[in-house]
């Protein structure tokens, strides 16, 4: 991030292609709509690239990074709120354009469930569990990004992992 | 957090998951895993990054839009000290207590003069009919003469300069008041004569006229409206003692008309009663004895 913000013409694009995937399956997942996902997808870099100059490195590059994702995505959900889906009402967001027809071909019944119950989850559930999963951060980190304590987020974590594996007991 | 339908998991569990090992990690990173960002997305996002990173390159783009800000401020108040200072120089009406520059002062006295010179009867009518007014005070700068005139000596015998200028002013109001008399009959109320109107109106009849920056430089010397001459003639009773008093005995000259309003007053009535004139002539020969009358008055009284 600090050779982008010198002007260097390459360190976008490796900071881009480091963490772009995990970000976009973050916000799919935490809206569960594709078009949704990359309208916050492109928020999320724009305003990143905006205020490159006020960037110091005093956390880790990927908290500042999914801090933005996570006000984006607290933002659009608490204008648009919706009510919470049954789990058989769950569908699974479209597969994209390049996707098809290979990802549809792995998605295995296990995979389904799995994305099912996680959009089932409440929003803080699922947000710690997403934060860990795709973002690779710790504790600490998604206490940080969310403003609750440590333990709020063991806590939500346990209560996301028992509901996960109950989704996919039978399976 | 309203969860608790089941039992929270251990702490085994959670370390597990928190250390990526857990079979629910595996299994959520085998389902999303070939979840990628849209190429157009990538292409968006890249494009922008792009342009944002060559405005930023920019030469002088930086410098620009630091400095926006204070440019526009101070556009800003270029535009409204102009505007204020448009709007002093076309305003009709001229601030209060601005005093007119010396040059217009001067030009302004200039003026009035000719037209009193050129204009008497107008000037006289406006002496006759408004009392006399301060002058009004004139910056040090107006004052400006050709040649130095001398100090005057006293208010009774003013300087030659001086006493043309009121004299060349009486004697103006004076041929007027006798074309203005003509229509009019005469006051006959005394009035206190002016002792300074005697002098300067005598030498004014011998001298030409200054010109008008030495009139202009004389008035503010005095101080003082410019002598008027009103015709005041004696009164019956004061004809009747004057004929009645023995030629060698002295009148005394109180309660008469001066000289000088008298002259203006015989002259106005000469037209009317030569008769009265005469009387009136020889009466002011009896009062004045020591002053020699002007031609056309002393013919009256031969």
């Amino acid at each position: 991030m600090l050779r982008y913000r010198g002007g260097e013409r390459g360190a976008f694009e490796t900071l881009y292609g480091r963490h772009k995937d995990a970000l976009y399956r973050y916000l799919l997942r935490g809206c569960a709509r594709p078009e949704i996902a990359a309208e916050l997808f492109q928020e999320v870099w724009a305003s990143l690239i905006r205020s490159r100059e006020r960037y110091e490195p005093r956390a880790k590059f990927t908290t500042w990074l999914y801090r933005l994702a996570h006000h984006r995505l607290i933002d659009h959900l608490r204008l648009a709120p919706r009510a919470p889906q049954a789990l058989d009402e769950i569908v699974e967001p479209a597969a994209a354009e390049h996707e098809r027809p290979d990802a549809q071909a792995l998605a295995s019944e296990r995979g389904a469930r799995l994305h099912a119950a996680l959009a089932a989850l409440p929003l803080e559930q699922r947000e710690a569990f997403l934060l860990h999963e795709e973002g690779e951060l710790t504790l600490e980190q998604i206490a940080d990004i969310t403003g609750v304590g440590r333990e709020t987020v063991k806590s939500r974590l346990r209560y996301a992992l028992v509901k996960l594996r109950e989704a996919l007991a039978d399976v | 957090m309203s969860e608790p339908h089941t039992p929270p998991p251990d702490d085994h569990d959670l370390d597990e998951f928190l250390a990526r090992r857990s079979g629910l990690s595996r299994a959520y990173r085998e389902a999303s895993g070939d979840t990628r960002t849209p190429p157009a997305l990538d292409q968006a996002v890249l494009d922008y990054a792009e342009r944002e990173r060559q405005q930023a390159a920019a030469p002088g783009a930086m410098v620009w839009y630091r400095a926006r800000t204070p440019l526009a401020l101070a556009a800003s108040l270029i535009l409204v000290v102009g505007a204020v200072l448009l709007a002093r120089e076309t305003s009709t009406f001229p601030a209060a207590g601005v005093a007119p520059a010396p040059q217009a002062v001067l030009q302004k006295s200039a003026q009035e003069e000719k037209a009193v010179a050129d204009q008497p009867a107008a000037a006289a009518s406006a002496i006759q009919n408004q009392a006399p007014e301060p002058m009004k005070p004139v910056p040090p700068a107006a004052m400006v003469v050709p040649t130095p005139a001398p100090p005057p000596p006293s208010v009774a015998s003013p300087a030659p300069a001086q006493a043309a200028a009121s004299g060349s002013i009486a004697r103006d109001a004076l041929e007027q008041r006798k074309a203005a008399s003509a229509a009019a009959p005469p006051t006959t109320a005394p009035l206190p004569p002016p002792p300074e109107l005697e002098e300067p109106a005598l030498a004014a009849s011998t001298q030409v006229p200054p010109p008008v920056a030495a009139k202009a430089a004389a008035a503010p010397v005095a101080g003082k409206p410019e002598p008027t001459v009103i015709p005041v003639s004696a009164t019956a009773a004061q004809l009747e003692l004057c004929a009645n008093t023995a030629p060698d005995s002295p009148i005394d000259a109180g309660g008469f008309p001066s000289a000088e309003s008298w002259y203006a007053a015989i002259r106005a009535e000469v037209t009317r009663d030569a008769d009265g004139a005469r009387a009136q002539a020889r009466c002011l020969r009896r009062v004045y004895p020591q002053t020699a009358p002007p031609d056309d008055i002393g013919k009256l009284v031969q």
